[in-house]
């Protein structure tokens, strides 16, 4: 572990950063809402921008995009104009889009507002991270998988908010869509779709696990993607969610399997629960990546094999015999053990 | 009667067939009848006011009955729906229309699965733009597990290790000015509880003995954190607690004479308690900043210390395991003390430079350090009455410390070609150190005979991987998506040989939408290979080598297809292809140094088909139909041949078939109810252990409520 001196000069190291940052500041003042909007290249977030001048405000838009206009009004994004921390700035329309005055003027000529429909999926990210981006969530969205990918915030959100469809008729076991008469996450998180259907309208083949005998309960909507997926990327792999400070997402709700033991399991922690896991659902029973317990276990401790801290399996567990066939009869405290090396007791 | 029943496969398959006749005759009724039916006058919406809030709710209340035929512990392990009331899918939505809310913008209850289902959730989103956001979310799953094919030494009637609990959890949390960008609040409580009797395994005297354990596990998460803006930069900091205790406790239901049957042991009582009780502590810092718009820079910094301690204090009486029927054992008491610790201390930061409006370069550097240090003392004392006394007493003590150090960088450049084309490429380089130290130390007490051995354990394992990442975007037409991207290289393998190591994973994904239709395709390849380290002095035969390898196989599409506004079908099929070859060294009675070296594998060949279907073919009628199967055929025609000297090998699957029709015909019968009929069937079959199988029948009725805006639109 670190010593108490290296947090100090880590902490240092991260103040020096902000003095840097600081320094910088006066220099690049690219700081959002100071920046000349420029339609044809880039797209410039307009939120701290000062109104007056060529904003002409929200109402003036309604008029021809009276659709938008009246799905956006109940959202939180056109919200923002009543909050006293943004009564300056520009909100509503003009924030993503810019100022419209010479739109207004010109209906018909398209370099005169910025439109997000000829855009790429980054460049529409851009636009939403001069925002949103703040967040620990979200700060690392541009070097997640789905940035990597080329999977922007429209693919999942729509920021005018959602037009619903009409409720249909669905499954009694499976809650169905947001819908207009059925209200969900997806109402008021701006999603296209609810969890996990707009999840798996890209991951397809995870709907087939999460149908499988031992599954978590996400298609009965106890659990949604988002309760261990990071979908604005994230440092971890798969853009998982980190639980308790920097332990797996696994520990948040198997709380007794955290540890830390006296002696640890040792792939509990350094490899993840999904070592001997698969976690979206399996037909083995406790999700386990094997049918039966010892294929497990032997797999792993191999006398022909020289892992780190994993033994071969002693001689005397004759396998031929029945009772050696079932590792956990004996060693129960698998994930670890305060009292037993061996985890023969919790 | 069962097995014979399950045996007419023939008979079965001709039912499965019949399904799909029967759904897809549904689906071409509805589609004729929805093509005929008029069109239906859309009304107006009517906003239903509560105050100065406009009402979108929804609740279904309904009950369900259950036939059951067949395995009731492997239904109930894999479904557990039981017979009785329910609430499902349920919701209100209150939203400012206009003007200020008072207590809330908008709130957002929903709510399903109490009452008979295993789980149920609750969920409560709210919020007051500028001054609160609140969202909570509480859980509960009735989980149940008790299947006599999984760890048990012979086939019991049930599980040794049953479990039969009810988890419950929840998470609060508390953003007070969630829109300010200079400061906002964040306060969040969490907690874990599980309840209920479950079952595990003890040792006495060379033999194993079902424990009845009373399981209590409670965790309990308090955090507290602020975000803002300062110089520029966004900045976070949180800091948070959990405190986590177990005071599950074992017993004994009966004397017992344990799993060994020509073992002479025997257990009369045992009690057992161990609490443990545990804090984590952390503090997570993180900054951001975008500069210019052309450097993106964040950094993240979390530190935690977990601690635990405990005590087990056990009591066992019996006899012991000596011939002919075992020496009375008047009392075998054990008392552990035992305490652990994990510091950890992680730092990420990421860095991303916009070259131009279409180049970017990202660095992500992961440093991940812990030490899990812990030991404790063990004190076993016995004694005997058998014509003499005999007392025993031992005492070990261990300690173990586990290192472990990682850092990670990834290096990657995504370019836009243009509006429908664009790529990335990089890098990842790991390296990881892990060092494992402690003693094993033994004090043995016989009639006042000290004797002490120590083993002293020191084990370090140093790797550095690399790893290639790339892909591409490509957009051949305006509503078609191709992404593909493929990952190759080494990843961290210290302690399972299953584990990624060389691998190469390939996925690519086509996704068309159009108006009424979206096509979606997946295939993913992911290829491991893992050569392990050879064990000094072990020499392995000509057939059998060192390498583990792992392919899967995914093929995946689905179609969503809403043909008019009163029909939509949505199908899809997933196959899965699993294969895992590994090396083993098999303890067997007989083998030249204990060992005879075979091999594992492990087979999947997962196909898995839905079609649902839902019309509505007049105003006041709709239905859905569903059918879903999960059918793995595992290692199809490869024996499993019983493990002895001359075949050391393990070759298993888990072939199975899974089946769920389901039904449902919604009646409109006023502006704001709907009575719902509907009907589930649950066909289990297990290929290898056919006592498994099981039927279940779940027919259903229910009401559900709609009240406010566009109830009467449905």
């Amino acid at each position: 572990m670190p010593s108490t001196k290296k947090i100090k000069i880590a902490f240092l190291t991260i103040f020096s950063f902000l003095i840097a940052g600081w320094a910088f500041s006066g220099n690049m003042t690219g700081v959002r809402g100071d920046t000349v909007v420029d339609a044809a290249t880039t797209v410039a977030p307009e939120a701290a921008a000062t109104p007056g001048g060529d904003y002409v405000g929200s109402e003036a838009c309604q008029a021809c995009h009276e659709d938008q206009f009246k799905n956006f009004t109940p959202t939180k994004h056109a919200k923002l104009k009543e909050v006293a921390s943004w009564k300056n700035k520009v909100v509503g329309c003009e924030s993503c889009h810019g100022p419209g005055k010479a739109h207004l003027e010109d209906a018909t000529d398209l370099t005169k507002i910025i439109s997000f429909k000829g855009m790429t999926s980054k460049q529409t990210s851009e636009s939403c991270l001069a925002c949103h981006s703040g967040k620990e969530s979200h700060n690392n969205f541009r070097r997640g998988e789905h940035w990597r990918n080329d999977v922007g915030c429209t693919d999942c959100h729509s920021p005018h908010g959602s037009p619903l469809k009409d409720t249909q008729a669905g499954s009694i076991t499976f809650p169905g869509e947001t819908s207009k008469q059925n209200a969900g996450i997806a109402t008021v998180a701006l999603l296209k779709q609810s969890e996990p259907q707009l999840c798996m309208s890209c991951h397809t083949e995870t709907k087939s696990q999460f149908s499988k005998p031992f599954h978590h309960k996400v298609m009965e909507g106890t659990m949604t993607c988002s309760s261990c997926h990071n979908a604005h990327g994230g440092f971890e792999a798969k853009q998982a969610k980190l639980a308790v400070g920097a332990d797996a997402s696994c520990v948040k709700c198997h709380s007794n399997k955290q540890g830390p033991f006296a002696f640890e399991h040792a792939p509990l922690k350094t490899e993840g629960c999904a070592a001997c896991h698969t976690p979206h659902g399996s037909s083995n029973a406790k999700m386990l990546t094997r049918s039966t317990v010892r294929q497990m276990c032997l797999e792993c401790h191999s006398a022909i094999t020289d892992q780190i801290e994993t033994p071969g399996v002693p001689t005397f567990h004759n396998q031929t015999t029945v009772r050696y066939q079932n590792c956990t009869v004996c060693h129960t405290a698998i994930h670890g053990s305060n009292s037993s090396n061996r985890f023969l007791r919790p | 009667m069962e097995n014979a029943l399950y045996d007419n496969r023939g008979d079965r398959h001709s039912r499965i067939l019949t399904g799909l006749v029967a759904i897809a005759a549904i689906a071409l009724v509805a589609l004729g009848v929805a093509a005929q039916a008029p069109t239906p006058t859309p009304l107006p919406p009517t906003d239903v006011m509560f105050g100065s809030y406009k009402v979108t709710s929804s609740t279904e209340v309904g009950w369900r009955w259950r036939g059951l035929s067949g395995n009731e512990n492997k239904y109930r392990s894999d479904l557990n729906y039981k017979p009785g009331f329910r609430t499902f899918d349920s919701n209100l939505l209150l939203e400012r229309d206009s003007g200020k809310g008072k207590a809330f913008d908008s709130l957002l209850l929903s709510t399903s699965g109490w009452g008979s289902d295993p789980t149920g959730s609750t969920r409560l989103n709210m919020e007051k733009i500028g001054f609160y956001k609140f969202n909570a979310n509480i859980r509960r799953v009735n989980y149940f597990n008790n299947l006599y094919n999984f760890v048990n030494p012979v086939p019991f009637a049930s599980s040794e290790h049953f479990q039969d609990i009810r988890h419950t959890f929840g998470d609060l949390d508390l953003t007070i000015l969630p829109q300010n960008e200079v400061i906002k609040f964040t306060v969040g409580l969490s907690f874990n509880n599980v309840r209920g009797p479950a079952g595990t395994t003890d040792r006495f005297f060379s033999d194993e003995f079902p424990i009845n354990i009373s399981t209590k596990i409670n965790s309990t998460d308090l955090r507290v954190g602020a975000e803002g803006k300062l110089l520029g930069f966004d900045w976070g900091l949180s800091q948070g607690v959990r405190w986590f205790d177990d005071r599950s406790q074992g017993s004994l239901a009966a004397a017992s004479q344990g799993n060994n049957p020509t073992n002479q042991a025997r257990l009369d009582t045992f009690s057992r308690t161990y609490p443990i009780d545990g804090k984590a502590y952390y503090t997570q810092f993180h900054i951001h900043r975008t500069i210019a718009e052309r450097l993106d820079f964040t950094g993240r910094g979390i530190y935690s210390n977990t601690s635990s301690q405990s005590r087990l204090d056990q009591l066992m009486t019996g006899r012991d395991n000596t011939n002919p029927v075992g020496i009375l054992v008047t009392s075998d008491v054990i008392n552990i003390t035992s305490n652990a610790k994990r510091p950890q201390t992680r730092v990420d930061l990421g860095l991303t430079y916009m070259v131009t409006d279409k180049l970017r370069i990202s660095n992500t550097f992961t440093f991940d350090q812990f030490t899990v240090n812990g030991g404790n003392n063990f004190q076993e004392v016995w004694t005997k009455a058998s014509g003499s006394t005999l007392k025993s007493t031992t005492i070990t003590s261990a300690y173990r410390v586990n290192n472990f150090k990682r850092y990670l960088n990834t290096i990657e450049g995504d370019y836009q070609f243009n509006k429908t084309v664009a790529a990335h490429i990089g890098y990842r380089y790991s390296h990881r150190q892990i060092v494992d130290t402690g003693f094993d130390r033994t004090c043995t007490f016989t009639t006042g005979v000290c004797n002490t051995a120590t083993t002293l354990i020191n084990e370090t394992e140093t790797n550095s991987t690399n790893a290639l990442i790339a892909g591409m975007k490509i957009k051949p037409v305006k509503n078609w998506t191709v992404f593909w991207d493929i990952e190759h290289g080494q990843a961290d393998n210290v302690f399972t040989r299953l584990e990624n190591y060389r691998y190469t994973n390939f996925r690519v994904r086509s996704r068309v939408n159009l108006n009424e239709v979206s096509l979606n395709f997946s295939a993913i390849s992911k290829d491991n290979e893992n050569p392990s380290l050879p064990r000094a002095g072990v020499v392995l035969p000509g057939t059998v080598n060192y390498i583990t390898t792992v392919n899967n196989r995914f093929f995946s599409g689905d179609l969503d297809w809403s043909p008019m506004h009163n029909l939509s079908i949505n199908t899809g099929y997933t196959y899965h292809r699993l294969t895992s070859y590994t090396p083993i060294a098999v303890p067997i009675s007989g083998a030249p140094g204990g060992y005879a070296f075979g091999f594992s594998e492990y087979f999947m060949r997962d196909h898995y088909v839905f079609f649902d279907v839902s019309a509505r073919p007049t105003d006041r009628v709709s239905f859905y139909a569903s059918y879903r199967i999960s059918l793995d055929k595992g290692q199809g025609d490869i024996p499993s041949p019983v493990i002895s000297l001359a075949t050391p090998n393990l070759i298993t699957s888990y072939p199975m078939q899974m089946q769920s029709p389901e039904f449902r015909a919604v009646f409109k019968i006023s502006r704001n109810v709907d009575w719902n009929v509907g009907y589930q069937y649950y066909d289990y079959h297990d290929s290898q252990t056919r006592s498994m199988n099981y039927r279940s029948h779940l027919p259903y009725t229910s009401l559900r409520i709609y009240f406010g805006r566009d109830a009467a639109q449905r």
